[in-house]
């Protein structure tokens, strides 16, 4: 037993794991659309203290079905940032199914993956904060949720980029 | 010197509970696997979520029955209506959450997302 063998043992749960990140955003971004719904009530409320409540409702209605269909913005995003439209299949970090890689490298690669997938999510959950900050922190805000999601899709993309360096440097960090 | 101590008595401490838990894991259950805990999750969910919906749904009818039987006391009393609109609207739209959420995902997606195969997972109907 060494450390190969743990990580691509642990390499074979992936697919399980993206599935229920996927389902804990899905759950959120449900919550966080109702909630939204529910602000409409809110609108009769004058002295709510809410600065802007259409812009309240509508945040919270498109962070929270982005997250929903959180695969699909993933992708999208990759394909405009990384010249990725497809990103690697989860299951191709697994069990040293990458091919040309290091089994136990794909394997540290796939948890990046994961991460990259969190990472996206969290950006449209804090999308979904927009309407509610003030107006002076808004620019904060976008700031963050477009460095996560640079940030997340540069870790989904992790091993095209990497090839891409390769490519255009000469110079490899895997051995293919 | 005295902080090393307590640092290396913690991770000591670390790496004891991680040896016993493992040892009394493979002494006492079958292979319990991580994803088993995700599965475990998602049959939760299935049961909760519907039964949430369910609740926001019967906060959205009363929301819109207060907001109809205050609209005709208001008007009774010859004042002005101020939030009993809002209440109907935001009620009946509360009834029927998942669909506004497939539509506004279906427009921001242009119809290529998967909202409907997501709420079949979840066991939300719609």
């Amino acid at each position: 037993m060494d450390f190969v063998t743990i990580f691509t043992n642990l390499s074979s749960e992936y697919p399980v794991f993206l599935d229920t990140i996927f389902m804990v955003f899905a759950v959120t971004g449900i919550w966080v659309s109702a909630g939204g719904i529910i602000a409409i009530i809110k609108l009769g409320k004058r002295d709510s203290g809410l600065v802007t409540p259409g812009a309240h409702i509508a945040w919270k209605l498109i962070g929270g079905s982005s997250m929903i269909d959180l695969s699909i913005w993933g992708k999208a995003i990759c394909g405009t940032l990384w010249a990725d439209a497809d990103p690697m299949g989860i299951s191709e970090y697994s069990g040293g199914g990458g091919g040309a890689f290091e089994p136990a490298m794909m394997a540290a690669i796939g948890i990046l993956v994961l991460t990259g997938w969190v990472t996206l999510g969290r950006a449209y959950m804090m999308a979904a904060k927009m309407g509610t900050v003030s107006i002076e922190s808004r620019g904060d805000l976008m700031g963050s949720i477009i460095a996560r999601l640079f940030a997340g899709s540069a870790l989904v993309c992790t091993v095209h980029i990497a090839t891409a360096i390769q490519a255009s440097t000469g110079m490899g960090f895997f051995s293919q | 010197m005295k902080q090393k101590r307590t640092i290396v008595a913690r991770a000591a401490m670390a790496v004891a509970s991680v040896a016993l838990l493992s040892a009394s894991g493979t002494a006492f259950a079958a292979a319990s696997m991580l994803s088993d805990f995700a599965l475990g999750w998602k049959d939760e969910i299935k049961v909760i979520l519907p039964a949430l919906l369910l609740g926001f749904a019967a906060a959205g009818i009363f929301m819109a029955a207060w907001g109809v039987i205050s609209s005709i006391t208001t008007k009774k009393q010859q004042q002005p209506l101020t939030w009993q609109l809002f209440a109907i609207c935001g009620g009946a739209a509360a009834v029927v959450i998942p669909v506004i959420i497939m539509a506004v995902s279906g427009s921001l997606t242009s119809g290529q997302g998967d909202a409907s195969g997501q709420f079949d997972e979840l066991g939300v109907k719609y």
